[in-house]
């Protein structure tokens, strides 16, 4: 890989994530705790949508002058406007950090239809699936998962598995995930294909945004890491 | 204000949100929460997630206690506008209801029939805030409702009769006993004092004047 910024990578946000030196993302909840004086501790939460929120560190010491759309399309967007992103759809040297873990293949994956969802669970008709076997593993725990499909799809919020979801008998599954399911105001999402691994995506907007450097000849620096955070509507 | 809370028994974590209910006149009634989808609390759904921005801390006593809180909103309109009603109509004294609703932290599903009001009071002020900073390229719109419990506006209510005509009327519309309660204001009597006629009212309407030598004569004979 080169050490520069690849001209040909996806500009924007996209273009960040490609090239990024380290990614950094948390899903804190809102949470507060108490320990009595006799050690017993007490948690409450507030049962909130759970974004995602990224902090991405830019490559150093990027060539500008193949750098100029990213910059451009970057100050486009600025914080105001919303993105998409993938890690791994895109880039595929990065599709290792939300890779499919199960055993189905995509022929497979593609005829899983979304039933409903129950608060963190999700039911999945898996009747039209075809060859599998008892004891398939279908999802494995942190496996990404998200109704509807990829970029243009109708749901726009990822999910990632809780718990290791094996399919023995029956037309559906129920998938455990990490945060509730969002109702979306496009519509809710049953019937539909689902898009699994490294094709999820998530919309986000920039919260913070570093300045640029130029320094010497022709080399560019980011001042700081870029922060976004998922957009929840 | 606030009701007792089922006890949570052998369970160390407990999840949460708010629902509040803003009563800003006819027609302009919202119904905000920060829980993660629309939530139905009495009878009304509460659908607007994306403007509740922060509570103040409320107090709760023993004692009945007179506690003003601040509900920060979204300057930004998302799927309401704040800003337009709060200019353009007479808010002030308008209801809020500030309820609290659990959820099943296994679950994240509402608990049934677990829904305790906090706080219950009358809106007495209101903020916008429009701050601009060119240098960094930021902007803060925010909406700012002060709101007093119930008890702190029954402890501002006026009680009582005034004593003057208008009050006196209000409640005995025949009565004239007060009418001249205005003319009488800061008027001095000269209390002991003869009786001489003249401007009608109960004493000389004026100060003792003992550099008037006929008065003296006639008070003080010799």
């Amino acid at each position: 890989m080169s050490c520069f910024y690849n001209a040909n990578d996806t500009q924007g946000l996209q273009g960040v994530i490609n090239t990024a030196q380290s990614i950094t993302w948390e899903r804190r909840k809102i949470t507060g705790q108490t320990m009595s004086r006799s050690g017993r501790t007490r948690i409450s939460s507030i049962a909130s949508a759970v974004p995602w929120n990224f902090t991405v560190k830019p490559r150093p010491r990027m060539k500008y002058s193949q750098t100029r759309e990213l910059l451009e399309s970057l100050d486009t967007l600025d914080l105001s406007i919303p993105t998409t992103i993938n890690i791994g759809a895109n880039n595929t040297n990065l599709s290792y950090i939300t890779e499919y873990q199960g055993v189905w293949t995509p022929a497979q994956l593609d005829q899983i239809t979304f039933t409903s969802p129950s608060g963190l669970n999700f039911t999945l008709d898996v009747s039209g699936v075809p060859n599998k076997t008892f004891g398939d593993v279908v999802f494995r725990k942190g496996d990404f998962i998200q109704p509807g499909a990829p970029i243009t799809g109708s749901y726009r919020y990822p999910y990632t598995v809780t718990d290791t979801v094996t399919w023995s008998s029956g037309g559906t599954i129920t998938v455990p995930v990490n945060r509730p399911f969002i109702p979306d105001a496009q519509g809710n999402p049953t019937g539909r294909s689902l898009t699994f691994g490294s094709d999820v995506t998530w919309s986000v907007v920039m919260v913070s945004k570093p300045s640029y450097r130029i320094s010497g000849y022709d080399i560019l620096d980011f001042t700081d890491d870029f922060r976004f955070v998922e957009v929840i509507v | 204000m606030s009701t007792a809370i089922t006890a949570v028994t052998g369970t160390v974590s407990i999840n949460h949100c708010v629902a509040i209910t803003l009563d800003l006149g006819p027609g302009n009634v919202f119904y905000i929460s920060d829980a993660y989808k629309p939530i139905t609390v009495n009878g009304n759904v509460h659908t607007e997630l994306g403007a509740l921005l922060n509570i103040s801390s409320s107090q709760e006593n023993l004692r009945a206690a007179t506690s003003d809180i601040q509900i920060t909103l979204s300057g930004i309109p998302g799927d309401e506008d704040y800003i337009t009603p709060m200019l353009n109509r007479p808010i002030k004294g308008g209801l809020v209801t500030i309820s609290r609703v659990f959820f099943d932290p296994e679950t994240m599903l509402e608990l049934p029939n677990q829904v305790y009001q906090r706080f219950s009071g009358v809106i007495t002020n209101f903020a916008i805030s429009e701050d601009s900073d060119y240098g960094q390229g930021k902007l803060t719109r925010q909406a700012q409702v002060s709101c007093s419990s119930t008890l702190s506006v029954l402890e501002n209510k006026i009680s009582g009769q005034r004593t003057n005509s208008a009050d006196r009327e209000k409640f005995f519309p025949s009565d004239v006993s007060f009418d001249r309660v205005k003319e009488l204001q800061n008027t001095e009597f000269d209390f002991g004092r003869e009786y001489t006629g003249g401007n009608g009212y109960g004493g000389s309407g004026r100060n003792i004047d003992y550099t008037d030598i006929e008065d003296l004569r006639r008070r003080f004979p010799f």
